[in-house]
């Protein structure tokens, strides 16, 4: 199977981002000097200093070295939460764009289900019922994604049955399991991919909704709990912008790096989108 | 020796109706595609199935292969009744039955490559064990549809091809199941004309080299004429005459296929061709007319077209018609 990836300059720049917070995630340790979760008492809410690239917080940690440990939680929430809303999505949206009739319809009535009720408020409740893990943020995400999925390639499917190819292969006496494998499927899946790089973007922004209102890993560090931790400790009162600002940022230019090569993909397999 | 058979063939489908309509009216309304067919076809024939676009040639034929779940009728394929063997024993059957597309473009997997292709439907039914076994079958396959040298093509996508080599590539996978009785749904409509003869001769010479029974759907006349043993004309669902092609050709009964027949492009010889041109489409095969369902159209249409549908009866020795007006220029 080939894919014909061809990335515009947007795409590569939002890749080098990427690129460069996955290093970070690696290999944190290589970049900071201090441990992230060594408190401080006598050095709390200092500014940037050589020190302390971007200040300490209200307990004393170096908040550089908790933005470049946060990469790693976001990143693996962006990551594993759509490698599960799109498994999810991608069998749901295959079976009932496939089978025609109950199937279908059952299926399709549960997505608009879960496409109609508001996610944040779902996301609370979920979070708030299974208990403040890391992990169980990342179920509940990826659970709460793939109703998107599924419509995107339910949608595609529903095009790509009718194409003669899979009724040859019912002339040639493939299983349906066969069919939906290896001939919708990889037919589906570059439109998979691009929305994928999409869903990164807003499964790493709900883990900051749900951690900043309080419900996040308190044993793990994320930009989410930086942002929440600062907004408890008021510190905006203590004028200390270097708490606050840098998570911020670290938010908008992953889930912008995230947008920007998805777009890219998006016109790369779309040719209706490519400029010319 | 007869190969397929069908019987009073019958292919309706059901019309989605709104949910309000629904309600206040009981009658489920169908469209009927086939309406009622039969016919035999025999060993190593090539029997061609001639109308108009809309007329249920496709349907009918994919209903004779499993692909469209007929409404009623039987057929029966060197005596065994397809329709009432179990999905699992039919698997059996469907490699001796198998179809060729019209449009090349849509019949093959665009992410498989030629190889791929070729091979699945070995593997599928345990010709081969993997891939790699099946390269001396496939290279063998490849020249027989005169893609020469076979190995540069292996590995060429879909995209890469032509339409023309796009066909001999699906005609190659439909062939290499070994089957015997092939539908050719419109196989070269789709193509250049320059490469329309040469797949058309591949295709005969492959007939005779693998003795096949071709079913061979067109609405090109001439093509029929050129390349069929036998012919029958479809309108609206049903079959109007069947019989030997040249003599269908030369001495046409229906009024429907006489139209048909007077507008096929001859070479001049001096003598000139009325040509008819029928009025109007063909119905909505949800509305049928009544009685004769070629009536509204005809040229000739008396009384009693509009009351009674015509039965389909025997002309001449092979030759068939579904005209009143035949039965009455015999009686006096």
């Amino acid at each position: 199977m080939k894919f014909r990836i061809r990335l515009n300059i947007k795409g590569i720049i939002g890749l080098t981002i990427i690129l460069v917070e996955v290093f970070f995630a690696c290999f944190p340790s290589l970049i900071v000097f201090h441990n992230p979760h060594e408190m401080n008492y006598s050095a709390i809410f200092l500014g940037p200093s050589r020190e302390h690239l971007l200040g300490t917080d209200e307990v004393g940690r170096d908040i550089f070295s908790l933005l470049i440990f946060g990469t790693r939680a976001s990143l693996m929430v962006g990551f594993i939460a759509v490698g599960i809303s799109t498994t999810v999505g991608s069998i749901v949206g295959l079976l009932s764009g496939y089978y025609k009739g109950i199937i279908s319809e059952v299926l399709m009535r549960f997505t608009d289900l879960f496409l109609a009720i508001p996610r944040l408020p779902l996301m609370l409740v979920l979070v708030a019922l299974v208990g403040q893990s890391i992990w169980n943020i990342i179920i509940v995400i990826g659970l709460l994604l793939w109703s998107q999925v599924a419509r995107i390639v339910r949608s595609q499917t529903l095009s790509i049955r009718e194409k003669s190819f899979i009724e040859r292969g019912k002339a040639f006496g493939y299983s349906d399991f066969r069919i939906i494998i290896f001939h919708i499927l990889p037919n589906v899946l570059p439109l998979v991919f691009a929305n994928a790089i999409l869903l990164m973007g807003s499964a790493i922004y709900y883990e900051v909704t749900v951690s900043f209102l309080g419900l996040g890993d308190p044993t793990h560090i994320s930009w989410g709990m930086s942002l929440h931790y600062a907004f408890e400790s008021s510190a905006i009162l203590y004028r200390a912008y270097w708490y606050i600002i840098p998570p911020g940022v670290a938010i908008v230019i992953t889930v912008l790096a995230f947008t920007l090569i998805g777009n890219a993909l998006d016109e790369s397999f779309n040719p209706k989108l490519r400029e010319r | 020796m007869v190969k397929i058979e069908i019987k009073n063939l019958k292919v309706w489908f059901p019309v989605r109706t709104s949910f309000l309509k629904s309600l206040y009216s009981k009658k489920h309304q169908y469209s009927h595609a086939v309406d009622g067919v039969s016919f035999k076809i025999k060993e190593e024939e090539i029997f061609c199935l001639a109308g108009e676009s809309g007329c249920g040639k496709t349907t009918l034929a994919k209903a004779m292969i499993r692909l469209i779940k007929p409404t009623s009728g039987t057929v029966r394929y060197s005596g065994v009744d397809l329709l009432s063997i179990g999905k699992n024993e039919f698997r059996s059957y469907r490699r001796k039955l198998q179809i060729i597309y019209q449009d090349p473009y849509s019949s093959l997997n665009p992410k498989k490559n030629v190889f791929n292709t070729i091979a699945e439907p070995l593997k599928v039914h345990n010709f081969i064990k993997n891939f790699s076994e099946g390269k001396d079958i496939i290279t063998q396959i490849l020249e027989e549809v005169e893609l020469t040298p076979a190995e540069s093509f292996f590995g060429k996508y879909p995209h890469e091809l032509s339409g023309g080599q796009r066909q001999r590539v699906s005609i190659a996978s439909s062939l290499v199941l070994n089957p015997d009785f092939i539908v050719a749904d419109e196989p070269v409509s789709m193509l250049d004309s320059s490469v329309r003869t040469e797949v058309l001769y591949m295709m005969l010479r492959l007939k005779k080299k693998r003795k096949l029974t071709y079913l061979f759907i067109t609405h090109d006349l001439s093509l029929a004429w050129l390349i069929s043993d036998r012919i029958a004309i479809m309108y609206l669902g049903k079959i109007v005459e069947m019989g030997p092609t040249d003599e269908v050709v030369s001495n046409p009964q229906h009024p429907y296929t006489k139209a048909l027949i007077s507008v096929i492009p001859r070479p001049t010889s001096g003598v000139k061709h009325k040509k008819i041109i029928l009025k109007g489409n063909p119905p909505d095969s949800m509305n049928i007319p009544a009685g004769c369902r070629f009536h509204p159209r005809c040229f000739e249409a008396k009384d009693i077209c509009k009351r009674a549908e015509p039965s389909i009866v025997k002309f001449n020795k092979n030759h068939y018609v579904a005209c009143h007006l035949l039965s009455q220029k015999r009686k006096p």
